[in-house]
């Protein structure tokens, strides 16, 4: 086993691009990134300054408001039912988007969606990478395939399926299928199984350990990484769903953030531009945490499940 | 547990489980006893509010009477989402569509005939503009009810025509008027004198260009007198189109295509104070009542008209009509129930408030009196007397006209882009649609076949 000693470290720290850095190239490089940190940011930015403005400084192009207003949050957090106050005291008619409600609904969804996900897929993958069964390598390019097939081709047979097992109208379509595991996670996760030493298994398996007890107490764990990467993608995948619950739901109070988004979008110039923004800011900010407190893990599971490519 | 892993826990557990334990849960109170009718529509916002206080009237009063209970809900692409609930079984029982994609659905079975329904329910139609019905019939047979009507019209900013020499009340009347006038309307920045790439627009006159406003980039045949489907062949190559064509493209090289396409280019937020229109860009465009509700919020002084959109001949005035549809799906589970409700909705002071509420026209041949008093449109009256033409048009009938209209759209931009000649491309997207076309019609003779 090798260790970078400091005087390495240094080194590595010491080149950039294959150049030692000064000051000056130092300065330079930390001005540039943050210019382009600052344009990647400009969307996000401007998305919030509009949120920010009240309603008559909407058509003005300026980036920041004149006159910062909480208003737009304060209408997403009213019930659709409830009639609220704009600024000049005019009463408003409710927004159709009602944030706690769907917040809570894209949350049960996504948990529901992720713990299936994560479950299923892993019990596929430590199958395919570790049991020798007759077929094993047919089913798994098969199971892979299924990555090939196109949703509109499948929507309709589904939406029958559904519609058979009474789903319909319910959140139960966007999280069901989850449980049984996806193609592209079974791939990332048996991947990651094939990496893992035989011997670990051998030993608990001489040990008198079951297949499950295997998987469960030691695969498992030092999966963990690939886990969480999976449940990550997911966790985006489930958050900006916009086809599923278009097609599988039917009643507003089942509505999840993606879809609600669509409704402040009017149909004859009357879009309440920082009301949308305001949802897209709220839609955006529980990922940012989510990702600030799991990026670490996140860009290990990237780099040992070798899915950076 | 590190103190990170408690806070990480802590931020993002605490809410989490604060909002499934403690957050709202939506429900639907339905009074017992009522048979419920699913409808299912697109309108959001002030429209959505518009007809859900319509609804909640047909609720407490004909609904209680007959025990109905319309159930309105606002769908995302509620078009395509009632063609999957209908393939799949389930439809609602009636449903707000738009009519880009009527005759596909009406040509696919996706919806119950209505003539028969009417009759049975003694709805009056006869008081009705004719096109609006027209534009509900597909193969004679009536297969939906107006909703909310439009027409659209040029607006031209009667500032600019000042400033040209123009009369501001005299908007032009023929296609080749409109030509001319846009040509005097165009006003260039000559950068620097030596350079000709240096020369940009700064106000055009007039733009055909989907991405600026000119959305119906396949009605341009219909000001030529011509009319895209004869019920059997899709005709965009013919003296109509050509000369559709040749006139967009003759505007577009005597301003200058590549000066125009630059102008074209900036792709600004339509529906904003960026939009040309509104900012003083753009002299004339073809638009519907809408965009004298965003003139209102994003231009409150701008001095602008609307006039019926010239026609290549003045004796005939070519209009352009819209509408979306109440339909009822095919094997919606209470059709009678639906009509009940539908009766309700397409009598006059309900459509009419509807429409009133949605800037739209009154589908009726005599509006009330009462229908243009507070109108959001100042000019509705313009709109709506232009759907008395009986040069009116609404989109083709035709089977596959979602694939028509994408057809146009590629063909319209490649001459816009002047990628290719008016002649050349119209032959090209004729010989394209006409092999879609004769597609349809197998597969239509086999469905035949099999039922």
């Amino acid at each position: 086993m090798t260790r970078s000693t400091p005087h390495s470290t240094a080194d590595t720290r010491g080149h950039f691009f294959g150049r030692t850095r000064t000051p000056t190239g130092q300065f330079f490089t930390y001005v540039t990134l943050a210019l382009v940190a600052l344009l990647w940011l400009l969307p996000l930015a401007w998305m919030l300054g509009v949120s920010l403005k009240p309603a008559e400084e909407i058509s003005s192009a300026a980036l920041l408001p004149q006159h910062p207003t909480l208003h737009a949050y304060e209408r997403l957090m009213a019930p659709a039912s409830q009639t609220t106050i704009d600024a000049t005291g005019r009463p408003v008619e409710p927004t159709p988007f009602y944030f706690p409600l769907l917040a809570r609904n894209t949350l049960i969804v996504a948990l529901l969606s992720v713990g299936g996900m994560v479950l299923s897929s892993s019990i596929a993958a430590y199958g395919f990478a570790r049991i020798r069964f007759p077929g094993r390598d047919i089913l798994f390019a098969i199971c892979l395939a299924t990555m090939m097939i196109p949703f509109p081709v499948l929507m309709v047979p589904q939406y029958l399926l559904f519609k058979q097992l009474g789903w319909i109208g319910t959140t139960i379509p966007l999280w069901g299928p989850a449980w049984f595991g996806s193609a592209f996670n079974v791939f990332l996760l048996r991947q990651f199984f094939v990496g893992i030493p035989y011997e670990l298994e051998e030993a608990a398996l001489l040990d008198g350990c079951s297949r499950w007890g295997v998987f469960w107490r030691i695969m498992l764990p030092l999966a963990r990484p690939a886990l969480t990467v999976v449940a990550l993608l997911h966790v985006l995948y489930v958050w900006n769903d916009l086809v599923g619950p278009l097609i599988f739901l039917s009643r507003p109070e089942t509505y999840t953030l993606a879809l609600g988004l669509q409704f402040l979008q009017s149909r004859s110039g009357d879009t309440p531009w920082n009301e949308l923004m305001a949802a897209a800011t709220l839609i955006v900010v529980p990922v940012l945490i989510l990702f600030l407190f799991a990026q670490r893990a996140f860009i290990r599971g990237v780099a040992t499940s070798g899915l950076k490519g | 547990m590190s103190l990170r892993n408690l806070i990480s826990a802590l931020v993002l557990g605490l809410p989490v489980l604060l909002l499934l334990v403690f957050g709202p849960r939506g429900r639907t109170e339905i009074p017992a006893g009522r048979t419920v009718v699913v409808y299912w529509e697109k309108w959001t916002l002030a429209e959505g509010v518009a007809i859900q206080r319509i609804v909640n009237r047909f609720n407490e009063t004909v609904g209680a009477e007959r025990g109905i209970w319309v159930d309105y809900t606002a769908l995302g692409d509620v078009d395509k989402r009632m063609l999957i609930a209908t393939a799949g079984g389930d439809p609602p029982d009636v449903a707000g569509i738009s009519d880009r994609f009527f005759p596909q659905y009406a040509a696919q079975s996706a919806l119950t005939p209505l003539d028969a329904l009417v009759r049975e329910f003694d709805i009056d139609l006869s008081g009705f503009k004719p096109i609006w019905l027209d534009i509900c019939r597909y193969d004679d047979t009536l297969f939906a009810l107006p909703s909310t009507p439009f027409t659209v019209a040029l607006y031209y900013n009667r500032a600019h025509f000042r400033a040209a020499g123009l009369d501001p009340d005299r908007p032009p009347r023929t296609t080749a008027e409109l030509n001319d006038f846009a040509e005097r309307l165009t006003r260039f920045d000559r950068g620097d004198p030596g350079d000709p790439q240096d020369d940009r627009i700064v106000q055009l006159g007039f733009t055909a260009s989907p991405s600026m406003l000119g959305w119906w980039h396949w009605a341009w045949p219909n000001f030529f007198d011509g009319r895209l489907w004869d019920g059997r062949r899709f005709a965009l190559d013919t003296d109509a189109g050509r000369a559709a064509y040749a006139w967009m493209w003759d505007y577009r090289e005597r301003v200058g295509n590549r000066l125009v396409l630059q102008f074209e280019g900036q792709q600004p937020i339509i529906e904003s104070a960026q939009n040309p229109f509104l900012a003083g860009e753009l002299s004339m465009v073809l638009q519907g009542p809408w965009l004298s509700a965003w003139a209102a919020r994003y231009a409150p002084d701008l001095d602008y008209a609307v006039a019926p959109f010239p026609s290549v001949s003045t004796q005939r005035q070519h209009v352009l009509a819209s509408t979306d549809f109440f339909v009822i799906p095919r094997n919606a589970r209470r059709p009678r129930e639906a009509m009940v409700f539908l009766k309700y909705m397409v009598s006059q002071p309900v459509l009419e408030e509807l429409n009133r509420a949605h800037g739209k026209v009154s589908p009726f041949r005599r509006p009330q009196p009462a229908f243009y008093e507070g109108h959001v449109n100042p000019f509705v009256r313009v709109f709506d007397e232009m759907a008395t033409s009986p040069y009116a048009f609404g989109s083709p009938p035709m089977p596959n006209w979602t694939e028509a209209w994408t057809e146009t759209l590629y063909m319209t931009e490649s001459i816009q882009r002047g990628v290719a000649r008016p002649t050349a491309a119209l032959t090209a997207a004729q010989e394209k649609i006409d092999v879609l076309v004769a597609q349809q019609e197998r597969m239509a003779a086999r469905r035949r076949t099999t039922e």
